[in-house]
């Protein structure tokens, strides 16, 4: 098989648009599933239509971990083609989404439901000849005989949270299986982002793709601009900086997931703690960007203040206590027989199916996955280098579990570090402001936020604004993992289950 | 057992002294804005429309600092929580205002002592949602003021809404709101469900919340931070709050 077919891209790097190659359905299909056969990562497939015709163009991006580097390729499709999904089950989410937006039906693809529940798509007939659209409206695989029932939970939950709505088919006790189907929370932020007056303003909807992954996707979408206007170089104060930004973003969310799981088996000691760990390290974050999120620290050209030598001794000084908070916390967990009984052997999900399906970042590192874009795809502006945290093999809700405990104790490492290195962190941490997109350009840019890879790929017109713009949560790619881990667990273990993932609702719009 | 007990005296008692004190606030945090008399503002600086020639929209801000550029200071003021809309308008040349307390709202009648919260979200970024949960924590701990957060809109005094409200969600928002009893009052907390903040001109959302439902409280902010949030529910209730 000839793979130069491909157009190769590293991260943060563009190209002109026309290098994209289109060649012929049956040849993108092989070439695409003999790719990711031979492990590389499905990154994003989605449909876009061609001006005043009913063809759509199928571009499908891959990242190659061995290259570390990303693969693109197009062909043209009518109104049905050979679905991929059988062969690679990492595109189930993406053609639904396909079908949904383009009314194109991946043929060969059985049971394939809608993502988002999209009222005015704009597609009539639709692919599935729905007179009216309705959230959570849809065929589910519902299971025969006087013993099984349906649970169906959503999209109000009891606790604060997102809403998502949850069938659960069960047999007496045991889930057999779930569907999920989301799509509460879609606000079309693509479309907005494209119809934002400047980059600017664009920034900001992207912080609010995932609102706990603010740092990670603004990282990703500045990388985004800097390569589609020529590569900008980031001075090594910036790079720090957003790695530290991002790293904060990652203990607090992975503190928070841990305190929840002890929360939901009802080990109450650290779960209480973590809820007020996690706030230490948000408010860490807020010293950096004036807001616990990290909202509008990071910009194009890198990091919007730096931080003085009483700042940086003020982090150092916090951390040095609250680190240890955080590893006393979560050791006293670890350490309890009866909360290890809940999380061992539940919720697993074969490294099997975790690669068949494409499962991603700490999920995916669970199931003894080596996935991890720091690694893989290093940041264009990675100065530093990236940390890797290693990988365990059970797949289950104690797998994931110790997955977030080493990497929140590893970031923390990571700061400390940089802080302590000496590096200015006060001066020369944005270089000039980026000039504007080049006209024409393609660009692809990833970087590994704390659930996994966040996607983001863009094409600018000939005036150099962006005419296309697709964007991809990790949460996309894992929502599968979570039926499956579901399947012959008790409902009662879903808080549990749902949690170890602790996916975002409305990670691209869902 | 025993370690648990020795775990509770090394991580200690947290819960931080808010209400009866200001909070901690981080150095740069930005509050209520100020625009100075003489300010010349420039509204295509501002991301959500909030910004006008002559005032600010705090129901619209979310407090991103682009702003600061044409003379709009954010100050440390964090009680910006207000009883009616048009109180988040800050005009130009205006001071601080004077926060208002008011011990003769309905709500003040009712839930002073107790105020159980249903809240649901409506679309958003989860950020408003994460930052409510904080106040559960022990580090907030909303619980020793009455304040308490309730699986079912039966047990609720009062539905915080979050979110732009997307048509997906606006049926279960509303059902949600049906199974309330009366009275039941309505807090639009963050940009987002008081005007759609960033996503205002989505065609998939029908904020602002006020045109849907009668709204009681508005709580601005991108996310509102955990104080913001905190004092604004004691003021619902008739209290007041940690002055800076």
């Amino acid at each position: 098989m000839n793979t130069n077919i491909f157009l190769t891209l590293e991260n943060g790097q563009s190209a002109d648009a026309g290098m994209l190659a289109g060649v012929e359905f049956n040849t993108f299909r092989s070439a695409v599933t003999t790719a990711v056969k031979n492990g590389c990562r499905v990154l994003d497939l989605f449909a876009e239509k061609k001006d005043n015709s009913n063809i759509h163009k199928l571009i499908c991006i891959l990242g190659d971990p061995v290259r570390r580097c990303f693969k693109l390729l197009s062909t043209d499709v009518g109104s049905s083609y050979n679905a991929l999904t059988p062969e690679c089950g990492a595109f189930r989410w993406f053609e639904r989404d396909i079908a949904e937006r383009t009314g194109i039906i991946p043929s060969g693809f059985e049971d394939i439901k809608p993502l988002r529940f999209i009222r005015n798509s704009g597609i009539h007939p639709d692919a599935w000849k729905r007179e009216e659209i309705l959230p959570g409206d849809a065929v589910c695989k519902e299971l025969g005989g006087s013993s099984a029932h349906e649970v169906a939970v959503g999209p109000v939950h009891a606790g604060v949270i997102e809403p998502g709505h949850f069938r659960f088919q069960c047999f007496g006790e045991e889930v057999h299986r779930l569907e999920i189907f989301l799509g509460y929370q879609h606000r079309n932020i693509e479309k907005l982002i494209l119809s934002a007056p400047n980059n600017d303003f664009a920034l900001k909807l992207i912080e609010t793709v995932s609102g706990d992954s603010s740092c990670a996707y603004a990282w990703c979408f500045s990388q985004l601009l800097e390569a589609l206007s020529g590569g900008v170089a980031v001075p090594p104060a910036g790079s720090a900086l957003r790695i530290i930004s991002t790293a904060l973003e990652r203990i607090a969310n992975n503190t928070g997931t841990l305190g929840a799981l002890a929360g939901d088996v009802a080990f109450l000691p650290t779960s209480s703690f973590c809820g007020r760990i996690r706030g230490e390290y948000l408010n860490l974050t807020a010293e950096l960007a004036g807001n616990r999120f990290g909202r509008g620290y990071i910009v194009p050209g890198g990091v919007r203040y730096g931080i003085d030598r009483e700042v940086t001794k003020k982090i150092l000084d916090k951390m040095e206590k609250v680190d240890r908070e955080l590893e006393h916390a979560l050791k006293l967990m670890f350490d309890t027989p009866s909360v290890l009984d809940r999380f061992e052997n539940l919720g697993t999900v074969s490294g099997e199916d975790a690669a068949f399906y494409g499962i991603t970042g700490a999920a995916g590192r669970a199931c003894g996955l080596k996935c991890d874009a720091r690694h893989d795809f290093p940041p264009a502006s990675g100065s530093i280098e990236p940390y890797i945290t290693g990988t365990a093999n059970a797949g289950s809700v104690l797998a994931r579990a110790q997955i977030y405990q080493r990497e929140a104790l590893s970031a923390t490492v990571e700061i400390k570090e940089i802080l302590n290195s000496g590096i200015d962190l006060n001066s020369n941490y944005q270089s000039a402001p980026a000039a504007d997109c080049q006209p024409n350009r393609i660009a692809v840019s990833v970087i590994e936020a704390w659930r996994g890879e966040v996607m983001q790929y863009a094409v600018t017109d000939e005036n150099g604004k962006i005419k296309f713009f697709r964007c991809i949560d990790p949460s996309l790619h894992n929502w599968r993992a979570l039926e499956l881990a579901m399947r012959g667990t008790q409902i009662s273990d879903f808080p549990i289950c749902n949690k170890s993932f602790n996916l975002s609702y409305c990670g691209v719009d869902l | 057992m025993f370690r648990a007990l020795s775990a509770r005296l090394f991580q200690g008692y947290r819960t931080n002294k808010f209400p009866a004190a200001a909070p901690a606030l981080p150095e740069r945090f930005r509050g209520r804005p100020v625009i100075a008399a003489d300010a010349k503002l420039d509204p295509s600086c501002c991301p959500t429309g909030a910004l006008g020639k002559d005032c600010l929209d705090m129901g619209r801000c979310i407090f991103c600092g682009n702003c600061s550029k044409c003379g709009v200071v954010f100050t440390k003021e964090y009680r910006l929580g207000a009883f009616d809309r048009s109180s988040l308008i800050v005009k130009q040349g205006e001071e601080l205002p004077e926060v208002v307390v008011k011990k003769d709202t309905p709500m003040a009648k009712l839930c002073s002592k107790s105020l159980k919260i249903r809240q649901v979200s409506a679309g958003g970024c989860s950020a408003c949602e994460l930052d409510f949960n904080v106040l559960g924590t022990l580090a907030w701990d909303m619980g020793r003021l009455g304040i308490q957060v309730v699986a079912s809109p039966r047990h609720a005094d009062c539905l915080l809404v979050t979110g732009p409200v997307s048509k997906n969600m606006l049926t279960a928002l509303k059902k949600t709101y049906d199974a309330m009893s009366e009275p039941k009052f309505v807090i639009a907390n963050g940009a987002c469900a008081i005007s759609g903040g960033l996503f205002a001109g989505s065609d998939e959302i029908c904020a602002p919340l006020d045109e849907i439902m009668k709204v009681d409280f508005y709580v601005p902010g991108c996310p509102p931070h955990p104080a913001v949030l905190l004092e604004a529910l004691v003021r619902f209730k008739g209290g007041s709050a940690g002055a800076i």
